[in-house]
């Protein structure tokens, strides 16, 4: 999650996060490179002293920038396309998790094991307790397991919402009468939090998401308790 | 009339002056560019990556889990 003064994006959780890190720094670098450039330019021009009251075109700087732009670009296509393809990849997914958005929290559906069913409902804050986070926390957290690649459904049962969480990578609208589905997987274990990001409503901003990455026994046990 | 010595001026450039100011900004620019992306590309884009590797080189998620599980981080568990 995002504590004070974070500018940048949360540290990933999966590979496929790692990734978008490693490329949005990629392509800052290049930004960093184009207003280097237009700064310098800026600054020249300010304190020029040169004058043409009757400059009408210039054919070869018209092509120059438009020719430069469209290398640069090329320059950051090339792994945003890698990228995008890469998280279209499907590995054999151990699991597949339904999640359906309500007004106001989400419900999770774990159709892989017996009646594993619960929803998701945000805890309301309690100002003297320094351990939870506001607007964060819920009431019952989405169990995976580490180091699995798992697919996620999601949908709506009602209006728009969508299931986020940053450390992922993970952003999938959830509509009403149709599925979209996502995968990932959690190399670390912990706490992921997330929240509703599609206007939904009067409490948009109070349907969280938590997700608890286990150890796999852990989670075993976790869904047998849950399925009995 | 007394004859007065004229002195000229040299003939100051009047054409191609953008040219002539791009010869020196334009590889200035690129030089300022490039040691920009560089000095970027070193302290923030390596470090980033070398900070995420020195992470995961020795990490050990079971033991960070069992570390985790028992400061009652976990719900179920």
């Amino acid at each position: 999650m995002t504590t004070w003064s974070c500018m940048n994006l949360q540290d990933s959780a999966s590979p496929i996060m790692e990734q978008l890190i490693f490329f949005h720094d990629h392509t800052m670098m290049i930004i960093t490179m184009i207003l280097a450039m237009v700064l310098y330019f800026m600054a020249s021009t300010i304190i020029n002293e040169l004058v043409d009251r009757y400059m009408l075109e210039g054919q070869t700087m018209e092509l120059m920038w438009t020719i430069v732009p469209a290398v640069i670009l090329l320059f950051i296509t090339t792994p945003s396309l890698r990228l995008l393809y890469l998280m279209d990849e499907i590995h054999n997914p151990i699991m597949t998790i339904k999640t359906i958005g309500h007004q106001w929290y989400w419900s999770y559906e774990y159709s892989d094991f017996v009646n594993v069913e619960f929803d998701s409902y945000m805890t309301p804050y309690e100002g003297d307790n320094k351990s939870m986070f506001r607007l964060l926390e819920t009431d019952n957290h989405v169990t995976l397991p580490m180091h699995s690649f798992i697919r996620i459904i999601v949908t709506a049962a009602d209006v728009l919402h969508s299931w986020t969480i940053p450390s992922l990578g993970i952003k999938a609208d959830a509509t009403p009468g149709r599925l979209n589905q996502s995968s990932f997987m959690i190399n670390r274990p912990g706490l992921l939090y997330g929240q509703c990001s599609e206007i939904c409503g009067a409490n948009h901003s109070f349907m969280p998401i938590v997700i608890e990455s286990v150890s796999t026994e852990n989670f075993i046990e976790w869904i047998k308790k849950l399925s009995e | 009339m007394a004859e007065k010595s004229v002195q000229k001026i040299p003939k100051p450039q009047l054409r191609g002056l953008l040219a002539s100011s791009l010869k020196f900004h334009l590889p200035a620019a690129i030089a300022v560019s490039a040691v920009t992306t560089v000095l970027f590309k070193i302290f923030w884009v390596d470090r980033r990556r070398a900070r995420y590797a020195e992470f995961y080189k020795n990490y050990d998620a079971e033991k960070d889990f069992e570390r985790m599980r028992k400061a009652g981080v976990f719900k179920s568990c």
